[in-house]
């Protein structure tokens, strides 16, 4: 699999037709504050957006994904701070995009995504998952926004957000939508909120784990998941420095 | 509760399509006037011999109503002309105290809604309002003598203005948007419900509200207080005829629910096509405490209603239930708001849509975790069937969480009529619509279950009357 790693000032890139490529954009080396991301069709197309810790305040990835084409985005949110991101995928005939979003947050950081993704064209599915990691006083907001043009049936998508508050001062605000203006089309999202009970503190504690310890394991099991997925190895290395960092 | 094959052979509804398509002659508007300020605010309090608070009331919240913004999220509201819209309308000049003393054009029309015949086999009490006040209004004895007060809200201020003045606008605070700061100033008729404690009504009390004239709007208040230990189910319909010219309505309905009560609203609004419905619900619940809704919103051209509660109590629960029917040229912006603020509070909602023929339905819901709700759990599930590819659905739910203890699941669906499920029901003798309306009941039976048999019944019957020549 060829690899592109987005470089500063980048402002564009174009992925050609039937093209099979990795492309990692690291937030904080490349400080590009707005990407526009065409992806031809028939291509096989492996995306890791980073951002850990870098300045910028607001962000903005536009991406067009062509007919046919399999696209895996990755987003990993690590210990950003008063950031906003945008997110936008514009989803032509018989695309498969599964996507996959991580954000751990501690402190006072906070972070606000928009991520935006229409449908365009007939015959597209898509899977859009987040996984949220708050401990201390952290913040986040998220919207998931879905929406399906009238000529984009038969499209099969849905979104899931699972927000896990680990801190007792950590907020969360969700927003999974939907906007259907086709008729045969299979659409759902779920959200929903965990946390590590008083049932579950105990039984880490009888077995000599404290608090502190047991919300890194959430971490680390959740990082693992999701490093796991990406399957790219400078990638993975990149994500559990910083992980291992932050921990 | 899906109708048997037979029953989907009766033909349309008479009494649904008399919602719509009769009115009466409406002389008493040649009285009245457009628009809203403090003369006619002051007006209608002086016609309600209304007390200086009440007064005082009505004039704070004209002069928020006046200072608010028109909502800018939502559906475009711009195509409302409020100073075309005529607030206030008495087409009597004192309540009835029988159906017989009720002018017989208005008791045909509440005759064909049902309510009389409802009021004599299953219903506690029945109060029916016509334009700007209540005609008629009743209770039996025995509920009268556990201390149950069903009032008209007019008498209610008279006869118990304390309770009225604790409670009023105390739920929904002018504040809130433009449209509760309008009702707060122009409102006339609706309901006093009061439960003493520890009080049981077994069967369901009634309000029916019509609008009869053009270019009407009718701005009941519903104030309900549930007293410790109490329980009781309130069923509220409202229906306006179709003129082509747009009328309001913007009631309001405030509950509240004390420790350890239980109260059921349940309500079926089948507006006209070009009525504007932006009513406001909201109910307070108690430790304990126990709210129920029920909704099926079917008509109007545009609808925003969002039944609120908050759950201040400690272990208090509220339960939504609603379905929405949105035809050609309709918006359903409907959906449910639950503030969590105390420990072990909990939420279940459950919302339905149906979109079809260029309608529009909208789920916009709001789960609001507090700081101190610890233990809070809370449930939405939301379905939308859309029938044909000019009809669109969306669902806009929001959730915000500032307790970490707090478990929360959200679950949302959209998609269309199943081919398979049809052919199977045609392969039965059914035909399309048939086999179609048939599903569709199916699809609404978890919150049609939850109305009592007769209203369940009319509900089905308006989704088979919507859906006629709708299959897609």
């Amino acid at each position: 699999m060829a690899e592109i790693i987005v470089q500063a000032k980048t402002e564009q890139l174009t992925i050609s037709n039937g093209e099979t490529v990795f492309i990692f954009d690291n937030l904080a080396e490349n400080k590009v504050a707005k990407l526009k991301l065409d992806i031809g069709q028939d291509c096989r197309v492996k995306y890791l957006f980073l951002s850990a810790g870098e300045s910028l305040v607001e962000a903005e990835r536009d991406i067009t994904i062509g007919p046919r084409t399999v696209f895996e985005s990755y987003q990993a949110y690590l210990g950003t701070t008063n950031r906003l991101m945008n997110f936008h995928n514009h989803i032509n005939e018989q695309v498969n995009i599964n996507q996959r979003a991580i954000f751990f947050l501690k402190d006072k950081q906070s972070l606000r995504v928009n991520d935006i993704h229409t449908f365009l064209q007939p015959k597209s599915s898509g899977t859009f998952r987040a996984e949220g990691l708050l401990d201390d006083a952290a913040q986040i907001e998220y919207y998931s926004q879905v929406n399906i043009k009238p000529e984009a049936q038969l499209t099969d998508c849905r979104i899931d957000l699972k927000l896990n508050l680990l801190g007792k001062e950590a907020r969360g605000l969700m927003q999974p939508s939907l906007f259907i203006a086709a008729n045969q089309v299979q659409a759902g999202h779920g959200a929903s909120t965990f946390n590590l009970d008083q049932d579950q503190l105990f039984y880490f504690n009888a077995r000599g784990v404290t608090e502190i310890q047991a919300k890194m394991l959430a971490v680390k099991a959740a990082s693992d998941r999701f490093i796991k997925a990406i399957d790219h190895k400078l990638g993975q290395k990149t994500i559990r420095d910083i992980i291992d960092n932050i921990l | 509760m899906p109708m048997p094959p037979e029953a989907l052979n009766n033909g349309r509804s008479q009494t649904h399509e008399s919602m719509w398509n009769d009115y009466n002659a409406s002389g008493y508007m040649s009285g009245t006037r457009t628009g809203v300020d403090a003369d006619l605010v002051r007006f209608i309090s002086q016609e309600k011999n209304e007390p200086d608070w009440m007064l005082a009331t009505r004039l704070e919240a004209l002069k928020i109503y006046l200072s608010l913004p028109m909502p800018a999220w939502g559906p475009d509201l711009s195509g409302l002309q409020l100073d075309k819209i005529t607030y206030y309308a008495k087409a009597l000049d004192k309540q009835a105290e029988s159906w017989d003393d009720v002018p017989v054009d208005i008791r045909n029309t509440f005759d064909r809604l049902g309510i009389p015949k409802a009021e004599q086999e299953v219903l506690a009490g029945v109060g029916a309002q016509y334009e700007s006040t209540v005609i008629y209004h009743s209770l039996r004895e025995e509920c009268k003598a556990q201390g149950v007060i069903f009032e008209d809200f007019d008498i209610a201020v008279q006869e118990h203005g304390d309770l009225v003045k604790k409670y009023f606008m105390t739920g929904i605070s002018p504040h809130l948007h433009k449209f509760a700061a309008l009702h707060g100033a122009v409102f006339s008729g609706g309901t006093f419900l009061y439960i003493p404690r520890g009080a049981k009504v077994d069967m369901p009390l009634q309000a029916y509200f019509r609008m009869n004239a053009k270019g009407m709007g009718q701005f009941e208040h519903t104030l309900i207080i549930v007293e410790e230990d109490a329980q009781a189910h309130y069923i509220e319909g409202c229906s306006a005829p179709r003129y082509g010219a747009d009328s309001l309505h913007a009631g309001a309905v405030e509950i509240f629910v004390a420790k350890n009560s239980r109260f059921r609203y349940s309500s079926v609004e089948s507006w006209s096509k070009d009525a504007y419905n932006l009513n406001t619900k909201r109910a307070i619940v108690k430790e304990g405490g126990h709210i129920e809704w029920v909704g099926g919103n079917f008509g109007s051209n545009v609808t925003m209603l969002y039944p609120c509660s908050v759950l201040e109590g400690q272990g208090s629960k509220a339960d939504h239930l609603g379905v929405a029917f949105a035809g050609q040229g309709q918006i359903q912006d409907t959906g449910a708001k639950v503030i969590h603020l105390a420990p072990d509070t909990s939420s279940n909602i459950v919302m339905k849509s149906i979109s079809k023929e260029g309608g529009r339905s909208i789920y916009r819901g709001l789960v609001d975790i507090g700081p101190g709700a610890e233990r809070a759990a809370s449930n939405t599930q939301c379905d939308a069937l859309i029938l044909d590819e000019k009809s669109a659905s969306d669902t806009i739910p929001l959730i915000k969480v500032k307790n970490q203890s707090a478990t929360l699941a959200h679950e949302a669906t959209a998609g269309r009529l199943n081919e398979n499920d049809i052919f199977y029901l045609q392969s039965r003798g059914l035909s399309e619509a048939q086999a179609s309306a048939m599903i569709v009941n199916g699809f609404i039976e978890p919150i049609v279950k939850e109305l009592p048999m007769e209203y369940a019944v009319e509900m089905n019957r308006m989704i088979e009357l919507e859906m006629e020549g709708s299959v897609g």
